[in-house]
C-alpha cells in the first residue's frame, strides 16, 4: 500500500469503540459535552489510526494499562464472521463497512487473529469468482446489480481494473480501436 | 531478393516458388504487395483445432499445448491471409472462439482455486494470462497482505509469480 493511498487513509480513519481506562481532563468533547472531563469507562469511537497508538501505548512508564481499550467494531463481531461463514457472496459488504478488508488486516494485525484474517480469505475467493463473473459481463459497469452495491472498496477496484481488462481484450479482437 | 540481416531474425535469401520461413511481420508485408502466399501454421488447420477442442473438452484439469500466441496468430491470418488457408475461414473462426471460451471456462474454475502464493498457468497463451491478469494480481495482493496480517503467516511469506512466465518460455 503506498504512502498516498487515499483508501488506506480512509480506512485508517474508521471509527471503532474504545473504553477509556483513565479520566481525561477537557476531553469531553468527545461525547458530546464541552469543556467537561471524560471519565473513567466512558465509551467513545474514535479513529482507528489513532485509537490503535492510544490502545498500545501506556499511561506511565510504570503502569501496563493502556489510554483506551479497543472493542470490537461492529464490523467484525460474531453476526458478521457467522454471515460471512454461511454465505459471503450475498453479505453487503458495502453497508457493513466500506473498507472492509483493510479493517479486517488492521484488526488481525493487532490482535494476530489467525482465525478473522482466514475468514476474510475465503470470503475474498468466494467473492472474487461472482466478481469475475460480473465483470466479464458485456454491458459494462453501467449495470444495475444489487450485488455490485455490495462491494467493499476494494472489491470496486477489482471489478473496475477486471472489467477493463476484459473490455480491452474484446475491442481487439473485433478490431474496433478507439 | 538478398537476406536481410536483423538483430531478433534473419531473412533469408528470397526466390521465387521457394518455401521459407520469415517473421510473421515480413510475410505479412509481403502478402499485402502479392508476392508470397503465405502457408498456415500447422496448428492452424480444421483436423488439429478439432483435436485441440477434443482434448479441451477431454482433459477439465489441464490446457491443450497450443503456441503461446495462437489467438494473436490466428486473428492476423484470418484477417490477411484468409484466402491461403486450405480449409474453410469461418470453420477456422469458429472453432478458435470455441476453443478460446472452453479455455477461459477452465480458467474461471481455477480461479475458485487461488491462494495466495501460487498460480500455475501451464500452456496458457500470454494473450489469456493478460486478459486475467489485473483481477489475479488484485486478489493475490490482497490475499497476501491478509495473510501477512498475522504473524504465523509472515514466516510462510512467500512469493511465487514467476510461475506462470516459466512454464510459457518453455514452449518458445
Amino acid at each position: 500500500m503506498s504512502y498516498y493511498d487515499l483508501d488506506d487513509f480512509l480506512s485508517e480513519s474508521q471509527r471503532v469503540p474504545c473504553k477509556f481506562n483513565i479520566t481525561v481532563p477537557l476531553l469531553g468533547y468527545l461525547e458530546g459535552t464541552p469543556g467537561a472531563d471524560i471519565s473513567e469507562g466512558s465509551k467513545v469511537e474514535l479513529p482507528l489510526w489513532i485509537a490503535e497508538f492510544l490502545a498500545i501505548s501506556a499511561v506511565s512508564e510504570t503502569s501496563e494499562v493502556g489510554f483506551v481499550d479497543l472493542l470490537q467494531p461492529e464490523a467484525l463481531n460474531k453476526k458478521v464472521i457467522n454471515a460471512i461463514k454461511t454465505d459471503a457472496v450475498s453479505l453487503d459488504a458495502h453497508s457493513i463497512c466500506q473498507h472492509f478488508y483493510s479493517l479486517v488486516e488492521k484488526w488481525a494485525k493487532l490482535y494476530n487473529d489467525k482465525e478473522l484474517s482466514e475468514v476474510a480469505q475465503q470470503m475474498l475467493r468466494d467473492r472474487a469468482h461472482e466478481i469475475n463473473n460480473y465483470a466479464q459481463n458485456l454491458r459494462g459497469a453501467h449495470q444495475e446489480s444489487n450485488f455490485l452495491y455490495s462491494l467493499d472498496e476494494f472489491e470496486k477496484v477489482l471489478y473496475k481494473t477486471s472489467h477493463d481488462s476484459y473490455k480491452q481484450l474484446r475491442k481487439w479482437m473485433h478490431n474496433e480501436n478507439k | 531478393m538478398n537476406g536481410i540481416e536483423l538483430i531478433t531474425d534473419n531473412i533469408p535469401s528470397i526466390r521465387a516458388m521457394q518455401r521459407l520461413s520469415v517473421p510473421l511481420w515480413f510475410a505479412l508485408i509481403l502478402k499485402r504487395q502479392n508476392k508470397c502466399s503465405l502457408v498456415p501454421p500447422d496448428w492452424l488447420n480444421l483436423k488439429s483445432l478439432q483435436d485441440f477442442y477434443q482434448y479441451e473438452v477431454n482433459e477439465l484439469t489441464s490446457f491443450a499445448k497450443l503456441p503461446n500466441n495462437w489467438l494473436e496468430q490466428s486473428k492476423l491470418i484470418f484477417e490477411y491471409a484468409s484466402d491461403d488457408i486450405n480449409d474453410e475461414v469461418y470453420k477456422l473462426k469458429s472453432l478458435v472462439q470455441d476453443l478460446k471460451e472452453i479455455r477461459m471456462i477452465k480458467v474461471q474454475k481455477g480461479l475458485q482455486l487461488i491462494n495466495e502464493s501460487h498460480l500455475q498457468l501451464d500452456n496458457l497463451s500470454l494473450l489469456e494470462i493478460n486478459e486475467i491478469r489485473p483481477f489475479v494480481v488484485e486478489i493475490m495482493g490482497k490475499l497476501t497482505s491478509l495473510d501477512k496480517s498475522t504473524s504465523t503467516g509472515m514466516e510462510q511469506d512467500e512469493m511465487q509469480y514467476g510461475d506462470n512466465d516459466g512454464d510459457i518460455e518453455d514452449d518458445l
